[in-house]
């Protein structure tokens, strides 16, 4: 009867029995291979037994050093960014709190208002020369009006001819939002995907508008896992918010 | 991060689908900035700080995962995060119980030389962790996934399904090849065997 080194476990559980085990310990008396291998079975299953942990532990020193480095990376890339960009971080945190807790509380409607109550409490109004050689005051009054009307187009139109004014970072920030939120409901999916591009790159901690990027160019898996970091966050928000 | 969206079962079934899922699983658990704050926040009530959070936090992933691959019928009836915070809970009070040991035993003259004992256990305990990550590192990587699915109480069939070998008896083999270079392995290391034999 040939003896196998699967045996090994049966023979030390004692699970061995009858002709098996008079053959396997007949071999266990002249194969020094085999008894070692014997001898051996309870530190290889120590050593079996650890696999699962240390893969476990690796994928977790591998996750959270990938943490680290993001975390780390999104610091210095803010600490090393334009004073601009580094201003423009309460008027983000305002944005998306407001956002989270109106968005969480009332819905989608809601949500076209909530971007123009964004812009008509942080926003400056912009004057710009009209036609006719005068200026125009409510620029910014106008721009929420055709917004909260519906009139997605007239908005877009309207907050194109104060855009490319020499902004400050944190006012442009809010203005190019609201346009690619018009854009959006307008039915412009392409330029409101250009658009959201845009601010991603500018401002990168925006996940909401981040959302509609990766959705509006068709990285759906991609938006969806945006999506949840945004219920996160917004959960979170509401409670930091509640307290 | 998110907070966990999926359910106990999923998060089971995925530990259990193979080594690429298992570690999709950890880095959302090690990502779940919830779960993590819940488990520091209970650690920092309960006498310690930050880091022991953290190593908690990561404790208790990897006791999810060794359950959940070890224990194919396991099941949990609870969210993730309760079931996590009790793991943590258990493993933080045993923590304490140790940390309690280490810090009476000294005094009391009776029981200096189990103190001695115990830290002569823990330095081996540790250096035996350290043997074992080495010798794991030269176990060729597919040896590791028969054999973890084997000590994790997987029959053959399942082993050759999970892996995808042609037949049960391509595992088995598989199987007993592994096997045999890890005997042969602790054979030419002798040192390595007395270094990590059981406390």
């Amino acid at each position: 009867m040939t003896v196998h080194y699967d045996q090994i476990d049966d023979y030390v559980t004692g699970r061995l029995a009858g002709a098996e085990l008079i053959a396997f310990e007949k071999a266990l008396s002249t194969d020094a291979e085999l008894k070692s291998a014997v001898d051996n079975h309870p530190a290889a299953l120590l050593i079996i037994d650890s696999l699962i942990e240390e893969e476990a532990r690796k994928a977790i020193a591998t996750a959270a050093q990938q943490k680290n480095n993001i975390q780390k990376e999104n610091t210095s890339s803010l600490s090393h960014s334009p004073s601009a960009v580094r201003r423009i971080m309460p008027w983000v945190a305002a944005a998306s709190t407001i956002g989270a807790v109106i968005l969480w509380s009332l819905g989608l409607y809601q949500h076209q208002q909530m971007e123009s109550q964004i812009l008509a409490t942080y926003a400056p109004d912009i004057k710009i020369s009209t036609e006719k050689g005068g200026t125009q005051t409510s620029t910014k009054d106008s721009i929420i009006h055709f917004y909260q009307t519906h009139r997605h187009h007239a908005a877009v139109t309207r907050i194109d001819q104060i855009i490319d004014n020499d902004l400050k970072m944190e006012d442009r920030y809010l203005y190019e939002r609201l346009r690619m939120y018009a854009l959006f409901y307008d039915g412009n999916y392409e330029e409101a995907a250009k658009q959201a591009e845009q601010i991603t790159a500018m401002v990168p901690e925006d996940i909401e508008i981040k959302y509609y990027a990766l959705l509006l160019s068709g990285q759906k898996a991609k938006a969806q896992r945006v999506l949840r970091d945004i219920n996160a966050t917004r959960a979170a928000q509401i409670r930091h918010f509640l307290e | 991060m998110p907070e966990m969206t999926i359910d106990a079962q999923k998060l089971l079934d995925r530990i259990r689908a193979g080594e690429k899922e298992r570690s999709a699983v950890i880095t959302q658990l090690v990502n779940d900035r919830i779960l993590k704050e819940k488990i520091e926040s209970y650690i920092k009530k309960n006498q310690g700080d930050t880091n022991d959070g953290t190593t908690i936090f990561h404790d208790a992933i990897v006791t999810l995962v060794k359950t959940a691959f070890n224990k194919k019928d396991y099941v949990i009836s609870s969210h993730p995060h309760a079931y996590l915070l009790g793991v943590a809970k258990n493993l933080w009070m045993n923590e304490l119980r140790k940390r309690a040991k280490r810090e009476t035993s000294p005094i009391e003259y009776a029981d200096q030389e189990t103190s001695e004992e115990d830290g002569l256990a823990l330095t081996m305990k540790g250096d035996r962790s350290r043997i074992i990550s080495a010798v794991l590192g030269q176990i060729a990587r597919n040896c590791k996934e028969v054999l973890m699915l084997w000590a994790g109480g997987y029959q053959m069939r399942e082993i050759a399904e999970k892996l995808n070998y042609n037949s049960e008896g391509m595992a088995r083999k598989k199987k007993s090849n592994c096997m045999k270079e890890l005997y042969k392995y602790l054979d030419n290391n002798p040192h390595i065997v007395e270094r990590i034999r059981p406390i």
